[in-house]
């Protein structure tokens, strides 16, 4: 068979026989991913007279050829959340962008990061490689216009790092998170996937399966966020993934994901991505309003317990690790970065003179930075460059 | 020669007949569309035949979490 007659076709769902993965496969031309959701998308696309009746499917080395004659964009960020905490927002207003590819939680690629439970022998590389074929194919261009692939992942992903690192070491990610009671309100009302009983493994769930029967809705809820926002914080810690709080949206797409994702954005693709925000992310013909407040009111003293023992922890860590990349050496030279104007004022400055210039702009930047900070920023620019020279 | 596997190995390679069934607005027209061509190219398919794939491809969609 050959690799040429994917043009236009896209994988649709993934099975498995005898642990070997195969595709099935959808025409749809250069249609874009234009719902909130890959599966949405996927959805009317199935249902069209074409793609109800023509569908075929391939082992899972039909990617691998397919990859090597097509190669899809390489991944430029990662998203991954808590749930219903603003990560569709983020996701939607990059997929406005004609040049971004945006998968948001394809149902296909959270099988793949769970192939352990269908083809438990087959080694962690191989299941990279796997990875790395189903996203070259899912990452092909739709008009032609993309130019940077983002994915976003089913919140239990997160639990499926390691082996996305693997296959993708350098890209980088973000988590995104809310005030825990906010979050489990929002679950409580109407559960995500994440939080079905029944739903999650029982690797997933290091605590008590039993309560996954659906006795104590609320508790099983705080714990599996809990788990989540655990994992997240553990793997941001050591990876530089870069936690994202609520509350900074719509700003910080713009701001700081500009920089971690290396977005490059024009003024006026500022201005659209601000338009895009002023509407609801899930339901994108309603205006965004805030629930925070009638949120919070919900919220009675046992589900504020629940979220302060099993998720305020790891939400607390999450912050740390937020507010370490928020402050310090690192934001004033991504301040500096921004400002090249800046930068220019300190360029052949004399040690002191530095210092004394860098606190100036620190503050006028409202960044957290000391004297003790900017000595060590130089001790370590120093030993680099003499290790450069070595 | 079998029907409908031979014919959508035919579809995948050529995009002209691709792209005219495409065009179909719905499963009747879809199916008369798939019978025209195949008797063309000599295929024996029958309604049936149709029906009981796009009924296989519901199903599979249904069941995409199931990995099977």
């Amino acid at each position: 068979m050959s690799a040429r007659r994917f043009d236009g076709w896209v994988p649709l769902r993934l099975y498995w026989q005898a642990g070997e993965p195969g595709v099935e496969w959808l025409y749809m031309g250069a249609n874009r991913f234009s719902d909130p959701f890959f599966d949405h998308t996927m959805h009317f696309e199935v249902l069209t007279p074409f793609n109800s009746l023509f569908r075929f499917r391939t082992p899972l080395a039909a990617l691998a050829e397919w990859s090597e004659v097509s190669p899809g964009l390489s991944p430029a960020g990662f998203i991954f959340h808590l749930s219903r905490c603003g990560s569709t927002l983020i996701t939607r207003m990059l997929a406005s962008l004609p040049r971004n590819l945006v998968l948001s939680e394809p149902g296909l690629l959270d099988l793949m990061l769970r192939s352990h439970e269908w083809a438990p022998q087959a080694p962690l590389e191989q299941r990279a490689m796997w990875l790395r074929w189903l996203v070259s194919a899912l990452g092909q261009r739709r008009s032609g216009l993309e130019q940077r692939l983002f994915i976003k992942f089913d919140p239990r992903n997160i639990v499926d790092f390691p082996l996305l690192r693997l296959a993708f070491p350098d890209v980088p990610w973000i988590f995104v998170y809310r005030n825990p009671v906010e979050v489990m309100i929002s679950n409580l009302r109407s559960p995500s996937v994440l939080v079905t009983s029944g739903i999650l493994g029982t690797e997933f769930l290091n605590f008590d399966a039993s309560l996954a029967a659906g006795k104590d809705d609320a508790e099983y809820i705080a714990r599996v966020l809990g788990i989540v926002a655990e994992t997240a914080g553990r793997h941001a810690a050591v990876t530089g993934g870069l936690p994202i709080e609520y509350t900074q949206l719509p700003e910080v797409v713009w701001g700081d994901l500009h920089r971690h994702f290396g977005l490059d954005l024009t003024p006026e693709e500022v201005d659209h991505l601000k338009q895009v925000a002023t509407f609801d992310a899930k339901q994108p013909n309603r205006r965004f309003t805030s629930d925070t407040e009638s949120k919070n009111r919900e919220a009675d003293d046992r589900l504020r317990r629940l979220a302060g023992q099993w998720i305020a922890p790891h939400y607390a860590r999450l912050e740390e690790i937020r507010l370490a990349h928020a402050s310090g050496f690192p934001a004033f030279r991504r301040f500096l970065l921004d400002h090249p104007a800046s930068l220019d004022r300190l360029r052949g400055l004399e040690r002191e003179a530095f210092i004394d210039a860098a606190l100036q702009l620190a503050a006028q930047a409202v960044i957290a930075l000391d004297r003790p900070i900017i000595e060590k920023a130089i001790v370590e620019a120093r030993a680099e460059r003499a290790r450069r020279l070595l | 020669m079998p029907g409908f596997p031979t014919f959508l190995a035919m579809v995948l390679d050529d995009a002209a007949l691709r792209d005219d069934l495409l065009q179909a607005p719905d499963l009747p027209a879809l199916f008369a569309k798939v019978l025209a061509h195949g008797r063309a190219r000599g295929l024996k398919i029958s309604e049936e035949e149709l029906q009981a794939v796009v009924n296989a491809n519901r199903r599979s969609w249904m069941e995409r979490w199931t990995g099977q």
